[in-house]
């Protein structure tokens, strides 16, 4: 799937690829701002809304199943293993519980919600994409 | 059955967690069901959700990938995971021993985050690996250092409201939420 994408090292081309770390941080942002406008102005997220949150989600799925068969077929992230799994597994949990709790609970606050799980997905994509590539400390950057 | 729980509201009994919500339509004791997950409590019981996982993986981590090198901050992350894990239940359950969970949890990580980010900055040789409170919390932001402020403020403003709901009715509780301090 992701083969074509540009990566800077040479063994193990497509499990992260750069491009698609950039789409799903890109994506999330724009949900984040989007929730945070919409709760700033008191509306409830709608059903753009959501439905733009499960594209973000299927991507990060398909971003799931390419490294976690990249992980057992190839070599695998520089960093840490269990690390990078366990990122894996907690990323493609956070939009179905807010996107869900936004669905069965929608005011204001909800977009809200919706805004921190986008928030926390850039976040941990990012996290994700450095322990990929050999970043081995937990505590971010400057370890 | 529902005869009996009618009557059991009539008389005042708010141990019955029903109550609350029986009233709920009600505009004038609207103010009554305002609970610490409602409105904007959705965005701090978020928040905290999200930083019960981050430190509950990160305290499982140290411990499990190099429990014995720095015991120390290992431990705290591990106390910094049961006190968000404390503060989200608190703050999410809407009941009057949630509501004190939640004073002496979010108490805490305020305590927490302000001693330990004072003593990652006074002492990091211990602290090889970060702890969700070291420096402050400035590796998340700053949030954990802002959160338990938030949260005290939130659980003080909706327990003003919940007080003086309560002197409206027969309030025979014997659950002050002033006590929850």
């Amino acid at each position: 799937m992701g083969r074509a994408g540009s990566t800077r090292r040479g063994c193990d081309p497509w499990a992260v690829v750069d491009a698609v770390v950039a789409v799903i941080t890109g994506a999330s942002v724009a949900l984040l701002v989007w929730g945070l406008v919409a709760a700033r102005t008191g509306r409830a997220p709608g059903r753009a809304m959501l439905l733009s949150g499960v594209a973000v989600q299927v991507v990060l799925l398909a971003q799931a199943v390419v490294a976690v068969v990249a992980t057992v077929a190839g070599p695998g992230p520089e960093g840490s293993t269990v690390l990078f799994v366990s990122y894996l597994i907690a990323v493609v949990l956070v939009l179905p519980l807010a996107l869900g709790w936004a669905l069965v609970e929608r005011d204001r606050w909800s977009s809200a919600v919706v805004a921190v799980g986008a928030f926390t997905v850039a976040a941990m994509v990012l996290r994700l994409w450095d322990v990929w590539r050999g970043g081995v400390q937990i505590g971010g950057p400057g370890g | 059955m529902t005869g009996q729980d009618r009557a059991r509201t009539h008389d005042a009994t708010t141990h019955d967690k029903t109550t609350h919500y029986k009233t709920a339509h009600d505009a004038t004791t609207r103010a009554a069901t305002r609970s610490t997950r409602a409105g904007a409590g959705k965005v701090l019981v978020a928040l905290y959700a999200t930083f019960t996982v981050a430190a509950t993986s990160r305290a499982g981590y140290q411990l499990v990938a190099k429990g014995d090198e720095a015991p120390l901050a290992y431990g705290l992350s591990a106390v910094a995971a049961v006190v968000y894990v404390f503060a989200t239940v608190g703050l999410a359950v809407d009941r009057p021993w949630a509501r004190r969970l939640a004073w002496a949890a979010v108490g805490t990580e305020a305590v927490g985050v302000l001693m330990v980010g004072t003593y990652s900055l006074v002492r990091p040789q211990d602290f090889p690996e970060a702890t969700v409170w070291s420096d402050y919390g400035l590796g998340y932001l700053l949030i954990p250092l802002v959160l338990p402020f938030v949260g005290l403020w939130w659980l003080r403003r909706t327990r003003r409201r919940t007080a003086a709901q309560a002197r409206e009715p027969r309030s025979s509780t014997g659950v002050d939420p002033r006590e929850g301090r």
